[in-house]
């Protein structure tokens, strides 16, 4: 690496972790997590950056390069749809294949009992062994190829297991060497490490679906949140192992369905495991996460704000980002807060305007990180993302 | 079925697995911890389809 992108790289990380301390560094990093904007930008269809992840890595340098970015994912477009065909999940349309050239891919979320991946009746076998029960009775229904206990086995069976597998190796091969590349030819920080997916989440999103779930709290709540304490430990493990060994990059959480329940169920189900799924990546590994609040948390404020002081970075999507500020700026950074919409129909003066004020008013004591509120999309226009920017370089100098 | 009920970061636990063997000569920690080097990819790579993909 070059002297000058070692120093910048180096400066960059320093900015990135001061802020994500809840701490005022040099000037408010920029930190966008961006998907589409990134391949419409570098002249890729979506089925070019979802299919060949060499080249969503290269959109991102593009970006990382001309936009300024001290900070950002390595590759947003998170399902690389290579694997998804290998292992042959169900689950997904896929651009180029069932969707345009040009749209995202979608998650098909089963609609009813009869579609979802784990039935009615199967919670205790979930909450007795959730690996086994992922492996033996989970994946077979996700996937095309994937034969369950009993059946009679197959060799389409055998190599999705093995070129599933394969798959993932390459991609975190790859995502080694493009995270050295972002660093070396963009003095840029790969700025996410391991996910967390709140337990509750786990059933509504991908185990049960949110219709059945939302029938399950009232019929079987026990077994729901037994559940969640079954895929807690679990899930931690899986955040802890993919996390950054130097502990300077966070985790991040996706926060989804919370926000759909009432405080009741919120208090039961969704808040006890995952706060402590976060607190025990902070207290007992020193580990930071991004708290990604899809959708408007503010009336979960009050929870949030239990956790320890720097324990997490807040990311504020459709929240009141200033409210947020009010509310938990005094314990956590704060990130995001730039509507989508803005920068998909805004004026870059409108822009440029909305980034001074969030910045003057959330970043005005540091802990803020510039990023819009939602992961950007293709629809965000060009001279709007180089105004935000261009306001952070002007307004976020500390 | 009987079930091996791996914990968090395992698949199939090595106190299964060293028991499958019928005897160690060498070195078992050498055995245990490569054994254990790949539970933890693993296990990685049944959960990351759930949390990922």
């Amino acid at each position: 690496m070059a002297d000058d992108m070692e120093k910048l790289y180096n400066e960059r990380l320093k900015r990135y972790i001061t802020a994500n301390k809840n701490e005022k560094p040099d000037r408010v990093p920029i930190r966008p997590f961006a998907a589409e904007f990134t391949s419409r930008y570098a002249g890729f269809t979506s089925q070019e950056v979802t299919h060949d992840y060499e080249k969503a890595f290269e959109a991102v340098r593009r970006c990382a390069k001309d936009f300024n970015w001290d900070a950002t994912v390595i590759n947003m477009i998170y399902v690389w749809s290579g694997l998804v065909d290998h292992f042959g999940q169900k689950y997904y349309k896929i651009p180029g294949i069932e969707l345009d050239t040009n749209v995202g891919f979608q998650y098909l979320e089963p609609s009813d009992e009869s579609g979802a991946f784990m039935k009615e009746d199967e919670y205790d076998e979930l909450i007795e062994s959730p690996t086994e029960f992922l492996t033996n009775t989970w994946m077979p229904r996700i996937s095309n190829n994937i034969v369950g206990v009993g059946e009679p086995n197959t060799y389409r069976n055998n190599m999705a297991w093995l070129k599933g597998g394969l798959s993932l190796m390459a991609y975190g091969g790859a995502i080694g060497v493009a995270t050295e590349k972002l660093k070396n030819e963009c003095g840029t920080v790969s700025c996410v490490s391991g996910p967390i997916k709140a337990p509750f989440d786990i059933l509504a999103d991908k185990l049960r679906g949110f219709r059945q779930i939302s029938l399950d709290v009232y019929r079987q709540p026990d077994k729901v949140e037994k559940a969640c304490e079954a895929l807690m430990p679990y899930l931690y493990m899986n955040a802890k192992v993919a996390s950054d060994p130097a502990k300077q990059v966070p985790v991040s959480v996706w926060l989804h369905r919370g926000t759909m329940f009432s405080k009741d169920m919120y208090e039961r189900f969704f808040w006890p495991t995952l706060k402590e799924i976060i607190v025990k990546l902070w207290e007992k590994d020193g580990i930071q996460t991004i708290w990604y609040a899809e959708g408007n948390w503010d009336k979960w404020l009050k929870y949030t704000a239990e956790l320890p002081e720097k324990s997490i970075i807040y990311h504020s999507d459709k929240g009141d980002i200033f409210e947020v500020h009010r509310q938990v700026g005094e314990k956590f950074a704060i990130s995001g807060g730039i509507p989508n919409d803005l920068l998909a129909f805004g004026t870059p003066e409108e822009v440029k305007e909305y980034c001074r004020k969030v910045i003057q008013t959330v970043g005005k004591d540091g802990g803020y990180l510039m990023d819009a509120s939602a992961i950007i999309q293709s629809d965000a226009k060009i001279e709007n993302m180089k105004a935000m920017t261009e306001a952070t370089l002007e307004y976020g100098v500390y | 079925m009987e079930k091996i009920k791996p914990k968090a970061g395992e698949v199939i636990p090595w106190e299964i697995h060293e028991k499958e063997y019928e005897k160690i000569l060498g070195d078992k920690d050498i055995l245990k911890q490569q054994w254990e080097n790949i539970e933890v990819i693993a296990f990685r790579f049944i959960w990351s389809i759930l949390t990922d993909f």
